[in-house]
């Protein structure tokens, strides 16, 4: 038998001995025989001693070695008491042998029978036992390993946002390999540097450190510069840069220090390819998102010069008032999804105007009812150019329902209070601020900023909402009004 | 803390963030794993979480948990955990 063996039987034995079985055996046996409590010397398939009476009687273990019974045994020590050797064996196997000592009486041939019987099923149940604790040791760390991926696959695909991706990406895997750092960096469109795009030191009180601060690396330079041309992963004791892949090299992931201080494994170095495979995959998601956010945007804004082309200024709105909607949109801390549409009905805020004629549009004064019933209805009727655009849905009814009042007094339906999209009531007070301070067609003259600002507040309630009014407030004050207002200064 | 281990589901969880230091799971993960109601996991990961013990990493469609980063947090439930073994 080779040592390998040897050493894995006595360990099997060692721990066989320690097991419940063999203590009811002792307790049945002392029973059985009408000792108080047997003593066991325990013997390893030499015969050396494993626990037990080690030093009680060597003589027995010597004398043992000399023939290797194979059966339940009755034998007298040098004491002159009777003792017994149970062979702890399944087939040919012997694992080693069991001695009882200093018995009352020796052991008759039917007790031998049931010892032998007991043994074969203490052994058999015990190894049962072992192999289900080697299961569990083994299969469960790569369960929850598993889960752990299959979580974080969920976490990664629920934002289709580069930033918020990128920084969620750096934060699972500073958790998943218990390291103090981590820096995500992408390839620029040009393909020669590494741009870095998230980096999370936790030796810096928390974490998130701005990236402007962080240099570029140019592609083939240094460890990461290398990693990002190789396409081959970096592992030193307390550094990890794993390539992200995807056909070609996309960037680099680099983990530094773990927490308990150990050298980065190679079972580390598996779980960060795996995170950067899943990293890649999320990545061209949200690119291809980005994309075709892009085309979207391209599209509103194509429409939206066209529109100007026809008539300056009637059927868009200028940046200062895009700028100051959306701060308020953030300062409301509406989601990303929500500031999005908002922005698209921003950029085409006056669509419905297109069908209404000039003279309507730039009288100066007052509309009579029935002008103002023309705006009404055309106001519906050109919304469907916008229609066959269904990145637009969501925007449609804000872009409909901006000219509705809070009391209910407004157009298209005279939606009141919180039916009226949130959207539309905060372009309501945007655009009547933006008309007070600028110059139209039909109005005389502008009046200041703060005159503006008194002259929402009056309306809250009433034409506005008043949680939008008090945000829209809070927004300005956080602006910097004189570079947003530069053009209206100048013209004085 | 002691206030905290009183409650075998919440001491099971910090076992098993202690021994899996590394995973991240949802609520229903964890319940398989430690073999608790999956109600009750929650209440007490939520308990967890405002206590800084358990970071949770929160979106639209998902709510998953990890075990703090913290090196003193770890060390103070490492032993409390020991005392009670």
């Amino acid at each position: 038998m080779s040592e390998y063996n040897k050493k894995k039987d006595k360990e099997f034995l060692k721990k066989f001995c320690k097991s419940g079985s063999i203590a009811k055996l002792k307790q049945v046996f002392s029973d059985i025989m009408g000792n108080k409590q047997i003593k066991c010397m325990f013997l390893d398939p030499d015969c050396a001693p494993i626990e037990g009476n080690q030093k009680a009687h060597p003589e027995i273990a010597k004398a043992l070695r000399l023939r290797l019974p194979e059966a339940v045994e009755n034998f007298t020590c040098s004491c002159g008491k009777h003792c017994m050797t149970i062979p702890v064996k399944q087939g040919d196997n012997v694992y080693g042998y069991i001695v009882g000592l200093h018995l009352k009486q020796p052991l008759d041939k039917t007790s031998a029978a049931f010892v032998k019987i007991y043994i074969d099923l203490a052994l058999k149940e015990f190894q049962k036992e072992q192999e289900l604790t080697k299961l569990y040791d083994t299969i469960r760390p790569r369960a929850i390993a598993l889960s752990t991926i299959h979580t974080i696959h969920r976490l990664l695909s629920s934002t289709l946002n580069m930033d918020e991706l990128i920084e969620r990406m750096a934060r699972l895997s500073l958790q998943v390999m218990r390291c103090r750092s981590c820096s995500i960096m992408l390839i620029d469109e040009s393909g020669k540097y590494l741009m870095p795009k998230a980096v999370i030191d936790l030796n810096n009180n928390g974490g998130k450190k701005d990236v402007c601060k962080y240099r570029k690396i140019k592609v083939g330079s240094g460890i990461i510069g290398n990693v990002a041309r190789s396409g081959k992963v970096y592992r030193f004791r307390s550094l990890m840069c794993v390539p992200l892949i995807e056909e070609d090299t996309v960037g680099v992931i680099c983990v530094k220090k773990k927490t308990s201080k150990a050298s980065f494994s190679n079972f580390d170095l598996e779980i960060l390819l795996t995170l950067a495979e899943q990293a890649v995959i999320a990545i061209r998601n949200a690119k291809l998102y980005e994309e075709q956010e892009k085309a979207a945007y391209g599209s509103i804004k194509s429409l939206a010069v066209l529109l100007d082309a026809k008539s300056p200024n009637m059927y868009t709105r200028s940046e200062r008032f895009t700028k100051i909607t959306l701060a308020v949109a953030e300062e409301m801390r509406l989601s990303r999804e929500e500031i999005k549409d908002l922005h698209y009905a921003v950029l085409l805020p006056d669509t419905g105007k297109f069908g209404i004629p000039d003279k309507i549009l730039k009288k100066q004064g007052g509309l009579s009812l029935g002008e103002f019933n023309i705006i009404k209805k055309q106001h519906l009727e050109s919304l469907k150019i916008l229609q066959p655009l269904e990145f637009l849905k969501p925007a449609m009814p804000i872009i409909k329902h901006h000219h509705e009042r809070y009391d209910g007094m407004g157009y298209p339906d005279g939606l009141k209070g919180k039916q009226i999209p949130l959207g539309a009531r905060i372009m309501a007070v945007v655009e009547a601020f933006e008309a007070m301070v600028s110059a139209r067609p039909y109005k005389d003259k502008r009046i200041t900023i703060s005159q503006a600002i008194k002259e929402i507040e009056r309306n809250k309630g009433t034409q506005f909402d008043p949680e939008v009014v008090a945000s829209f407030i809070s927004a300005l004050k956080k602006l910097d009004l004189k570079k947003l207002f530069y053009d209206l200064l100048m013209n004085k | 803390m002691k206030n905290l281990l009183k409650s075998e589901v919440t001491k099971k969880i910090l076992l098993f963030f202690n021994e899996n230091p590394h995973s991240i799971d949802t609520a229903k993960g964890i319940s398989v794993w430690i073999g608790c109601d999956m109600d009750k996991v929650q209440r007490s990961l939520d308990l967890l979480v405002k206590k800084g013990m358990v970071i949770n990493h929160k979106t639209i469609s998902t709510d998953a948990y990890s075990y703090t980063t913290k090196k003193d947090i770890v060390k103070k439930i490492e032993k409390h955990i020991k005392s009670l073994a």
